[in-house]
């Protein structure tokens, strides 16, 4: 298993993030999830740079992708030990991507 | 000696004259006649190919949301009731009218006429300021054929999309153009993107039964306030909870049934409900909605409102839940950030 990976969101994935499930609409949070598990059988560290983005991470892809991921890895604290989402132009993101891959339920 | 050569009845000018007062007093005696109908007990089926009756619907003349929501609701009823006539909708009457009806004015009409273009008459048009704001907030663009958006006006913009997925940017365009002109929108940016994709999310996902899901979104700008306001014309929020199988839609039925629907949209726009949905991380949504008021709020120098309504009723950050004159078809968000100074 690899280190670490710099993945840019805006670049790679969309600048504009989409809906919680791919029947509502492209580039949702579920999309994201399933490329975030592959990427995390690969690395054991993914840093993500959502810099660049036109819209906003909404609640619901934000839960979508990174709620569910914490749920599978056993844990908020599993995730943030693996996926760390930043924003250079953005300080507040870390903090909302945190808040809502902790709600669980 | 003179020859006289006789013209042909049929070429002659007198012959002509005659033909044609014949056929005009034929026509007289059918109209006299026509107007002298006797009156039947049962009306008789005519037929399709008849034309049928011209009829003109004034606009209100003072309309603001919500006091006057009957008004809009008794227009919008009128033009579905006459919509099988040649239609007029006479708009000379308009003298004031607010973002919010036109808004809803424009969507039920185009909901009437399942976005069929309608002929735009200069004859029926309101007065030119009011003129001004329809056109800018796409009410002729919505409805008639060839009139374009005019996006020059730096205080309006509305835009509309009736697809069954939901467009990521519909929004960008709007919170970016009022972002740019007031730092408070600038600042929470992020928290206005977030509530205004939740509802458009909500829309598409619970609002509409068919593929055709139209939502329409609105944002104004004065010195002083801005206002954004989302509409869908679905469902709402009550009949969607009621198709609702899951145990949060049967949770939620309970408590409507306990504390009233009041309460119930009340708790909707203010808790966080995804402690009581199966999959945990669901009902951010409505959440989202208030985020953003009350992050604007804790700044100290400006006020801000949301209002939710949907059926009769309408919840408002600052006065709870109260009851409106008549329902709305679908669900009315809006978000108002008033300058304290």
């Amino acid at each position: 298993m690899k280190d670490k990976l710099e993945y840019n969101f805006a670049q790679e994935f969309t600048k504009t993030p989409g809906p919680r499930y791919k029947r509502l609409g492209e580039h949702s949070g579920e999309e994201f999830r399933e490329i975030l598990e592959k990427l995390l059988q690969e690395y054991k560290f993914v840093e993500i740079d959502g810099g660049g983005i036109t819209t906003s991470f909404n609640p619901s892809f934000l839960s979508e992708a990174f709620g569910k991921m914490a749920q599978k890895l056993g844990g908020v604290d599993e995730l943030l030990k693996r996926v760390r989402l930043y924003s250079p132009t953005n300080d507040k993101l870390e903090e909302k991507f945190r808040r809502y891959a902790d709600i669980q339920g | 000696m003179k020859i006289k050569i006789k013209k042909s009845v049929l070429s002659s000018k007198k012959y002509n004259i005659n033909i044609r007062n014949k056929f005009k007093n034929k026509i007289k005696r059918q109209s006299k006649k026509k107007k002298s109908k006797p009156i039947y007990l049962a009306t008789i089926q005519q037929s399709s190919f008849v034309k049928k009756p011209t009829k003109i619907i004034p606009t209100p003349a003072k309309v603001e949301f919500p006091n006057d929501i009957n008004k809009i609701t008794r227009y919008l009823y009128d033009i579905q009731r006459c919509k099988n006539h040649k239609l007029i909708i006479d708009h000379r009457n308009m003298k004031e009218i607010d973002n919010v009806s036109i808004l809803l004015m424009t969507a039920g009409i185009s909901n009437i006429f399942n976005d069929k273009k309608l002929k735009k008459h200069k004859k029926y048009i309101p007065n030119k300021h009011i003129d001004e704001r329809l056109a800018a907030i796409g009410y002729w663009n919505a409805l008639c054929v060839g009139d374009n958006i005019k996006d020059n006006l730096d205080y309006l913009r509305i835009t509309s999309d009736s697809k069954e997925t939901i467009d990521n940017e519909l929004h960008a365009n709007i919170v970016n153009f009022f972002a740019k002109k007031d730092e408070i929108i600038m600042a929470y940016k992020d928290e206005l993107f977030d509530a205004i994709y939740e509802a458009m999310a909500n829309a598409k996902e619970h609002a509409y039964k068919g593929t055709d899901k139209k939502i329409w979104l609105l944002g104004s700008y004065n010195k002083r306030e801005i206002e954004f306001v989302f509409y869908d014309i679905g469902q709402g929020i009550f009949e969607s909870l009621a198709e609702n199988t899951t145990k949060f839609g049967k949770i939620l039925r309970r408590f409507s049934g306990i504390f009233g629907k009041n309460r119930t949209l009340e708790r909707l726009c203010t808790t966080n409900l995804s402690k009581y949905k199966n999959q945990g991380e669901r009902g951010l949504g409505m959440m989202a909605f208030k985020d953003f008021v009350d992050i604007v709020e804790k700044s100290g120098s400006y006020e801000a409102l949301l209002e939710v309504t949907t059926s009769n009723l309408m919840f408002s950050s600052k006065n709870g839940t109260t009851k409106i004159n008549q329902s709305i078809h679908g669900t009315l968000i809006r978000w108002v950030i008033r300058s304290k100074t």
